[in-house]
């Protein structure tokens, strides 16, 4: 998951070490939130988003970033929604998993979820956002989908089918509209950390070969019997264990 | 200068009466510094590229017009004016006030409150919105990059969207026999939308049949049918030296890309000089290391034959290290006979320039090359 979860964190990391996000516009939307919170006038933010780029982004164009800057300047003056937000969790209730469970269809369900928990997080990051959001990359690659490209096109077609899914009437978004959300309902599912989160779906679907990974309980499958670290984990160890051999190997060559 | 006599050139040569340029004269005068400065600042954002390309453009409308057909001869008209507006554009830089082309001709908004108010008088509704030229044709994604990657983003997002909304793509759905409402208002959208015009002039068919040739098919999965037991001898090899060979192997691809990658970067130490000799240190301490594994020569060689042929991956870490004993393996396969190509002004084979012919001989001792 590429979504910056926690709006705080971010801006306090752009005013103490003068960082900049992958999405540089995430950074820009949290300055320009602060700027506009300490009672700056449009032109300020502006002087202070310009002065902060140049000096930190080392791509930065000033007139290739002039209109982005100046629309979101003006979004955030009209829209008033200045908060600096933190998401902590995003909870699933029954009622949306049986949504999903009810396309009968482990990949398109997989996708479903994951729509689901990228809705979640984007309605607590916009407290105006009814259900939509773009089915962008990171929606597909935290779906951990195993299908072909074609099928994979066709997922959202399939669920708009069922009625899930409500699309635009424009030619070039990419945003959807869900359905199935359930804002009454009790959570059952509940993710604070979103490293491969579609595992906890397939854990409540009652797939057998979904572990708690030996070294930080978050989820994996297991595809071997040897199967015990999570992906972040086994990452981590592998190098570990490289480094170990190397060194050893290094001593070995030397004799 | 540039004369030719190929036939499709001449034949495509349309015979007109010669252009008269009516040009506005300025008065002679001494320039001045001043004068200068005026003179650049007229010929500023220089619009003698931009009326070529908008000439280019209509063309493309036009080829979507039967010949003779009102539209058609419209359009005729406005692609010889626009000689003139090149040479009022260039004009202007010398400071004389001359007008510009039509707004209505490449501008949407122009266009339609020019039909608006042509509507009241005549039945042509729409005419001149028929004739707009505010697209580049398709073939110039080519010559600017920009359009290009406007044009690429616009079809990706567009394909996606005819998938979810319709289920097929947009080159199926335009040949769909019975179109609902919104599969027509969804294809109407998109040849609006689309950053180009799709047209049948000349240059857009070309650049098509250009297109056609110069496709290639995704480079199929490499099987080249190499028998690499050539290279092995029969003796076979033990599975436990095979392991730690193939671990070897797995570190000296990865140190392998650290270097490539700090050559990339720049950050590589020394001349191309001292990195030779890097290599070889590398190189010479990785033959010690899978000596280390394996002390026979040769069932050492059958191993790295068998780990690095397998796959589509590097042979340069079985040459590296046992480059000279894959030699004698081949050798004795081939009871000693070596065919190699020697410089030949009349030879058959031609490589690199030169000419060669393959040549036969027979090494005395097999242990030796
Ligand atoms: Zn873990």
């Amino acid at each position: 998951m590429k979504t910056v979860l926690n709006e705080r964190h971010l801006l306090k990391r752009a005013i103490e070490e003068g960082y900049v996000s992958t999405k540089p516009t995430d950074t820009i939307r949290v300055l320009i939130k602060h700027h506009m919170r300490n009672q700056l006038d449009k032109t300020q933010v502006r002087q202070e988003v310009d002065r902060f780029m140049a000096s930190h982004f080392k791509f930065y164009h000033p007139l290739k970033w002039d209109g982005v800057i100046h629309r979101m300047i003006n979004s955030y003056g009209k829209s008033g929604d200045l908060k600096l937000h933190a998401v902590e969790q995003a909870g699933v209730t029954e009622g949306e998993l049986d949504a999903i469970r009810s396309l009968d269809h482990v990949e398109r369900e997989k996708f479903a979820f994951s729509l689901l928990v990228h809705c979640k997080i984007a309605n607590q990051l916009r407290d105006a956002n009814a259900n939509w959001i773009e089915a962008d990359k990171d929606v597909y690659d935290d779906s951990l989908l195993v299908l072909p490209a074609k099928e994979k096109r066709l997922l959202i077609h399939h669920l708009a089918g069922c009625g899930m899914l409500r699309l635009p009437s424009g030619i070039s978004s990419r945003k959807v509209q869900l359905n199935y959300v359930d804002h009454q309902g009790e959570p059952i599912i509940v993710l604070r950390e979103f490293t491969d989160f579609v595992y906890h779906y397939l854990k409540w679907r009652g797939d057998n070969r979904i572990i708690e990974c030996v070294r930080c309980t978050r989820l994996l499958q297991r595809t071997s019997n040897r199967s015990k670290y999570c992906r972040p984990c086994a990452h981590e160890v592998q190098r570990e264990q490289k480094t170990h051999w190397k060194r050893s190997k290094w001593y070995d060559g030397e004799n | 200068m540039l004369t030719t006599d190929n036939q499709w050139v001449m034949d495509a040569i349309k015979e007109l009466p010669a252009i008269i340029c009516d040009q506005k004269i300025v008065d002679k005068k001494l320039v001045e510094e001043a004068d200068l400065i005026q003179s650049n600042k007229d010929s500023m954002g220089d619009e003698i590229g931009a009326i070529t390309n908008r000439a280019t453009s209509m063309y493309d409308v036009q080829a979507g017009f039967v010949t003779d057909s009102m539209e058609y001869m419209e359009l005729d008209k406005r692609i010889k004016l626009c000689q003139h507006y090149q040479q009022n554009a260039i004009d202007k830089a010398k400071g004389i006030k001359s007008l510009p082309m039509p707004r209505h001709w490449y501008q949407y908004r122009a266009s339609n409150e020019m039909d608006k108010a042509a509507q009241q008088e005549e039945d042509v509704s729409g005419l001149n919105l028929r004739l707009l030229a505010n697209k580049k044709p398709y073939f110039m994604i080519y010559r600017y990059a920009g359009l290009m990657k406007e044009y690429k983003a616009f079809i990706k997002q567009a394909e996606q969207n005819a998938l979810n909304r319709f289920g097929m793509e947009i080159k199926k759905l335009i040949l769909k026999a019975e179109k609902s409402e919104e599969e027509k208002k969804f294809l109407a959208q998109y040849q609006w939308l689309l950053p180009v015009t799709e047209g049948p002039s000349i240059m857009n068919r070309l650049c098509r049949k250009i297109e056609a040739a110069l496709s290639f098919k995704p480079r199929q999965k490499r099987d080249s049918g190499f028998n690499y037991s050539i290279l092995m001898s029969e003796n076979g090899y033990g599975k436990k030296a095979y392991n730690q060979v193939a671990d070897l192997y797995e570190e000296y691809v990865h140190e392998t890309q650290t270097y490539r990658q700090l050559i990339k970067q720049g950050r590589a130490d020394g001349d191309a000089d001292s990195q030779g000799r890097q290599r070889q240190l590398f190189k010479e301490r990785f033959r010690q290391m899978a000596y280390a594994c394996c002390s026979n020569e040769e069932e050492l060689c059958n191993i790295l034959v068998e780990l690095c042929y397998k796959s589509s991956r590097s042979k340069q870490f079985a040459w590296d290290i046992s480059g000279e004993q894959m030699i004698r393996h081949l050798l004795r396969h081939s009871g000693g006979i070596l065919h190699y190509p020697e410089l030949d002004e009349y030879g058959e084979i031609e490589f690199g320039g030169e000419r060669f012919t393959l040549r036969t001989t027979r090494m005395e001792s097999q242990g030796e090359i």
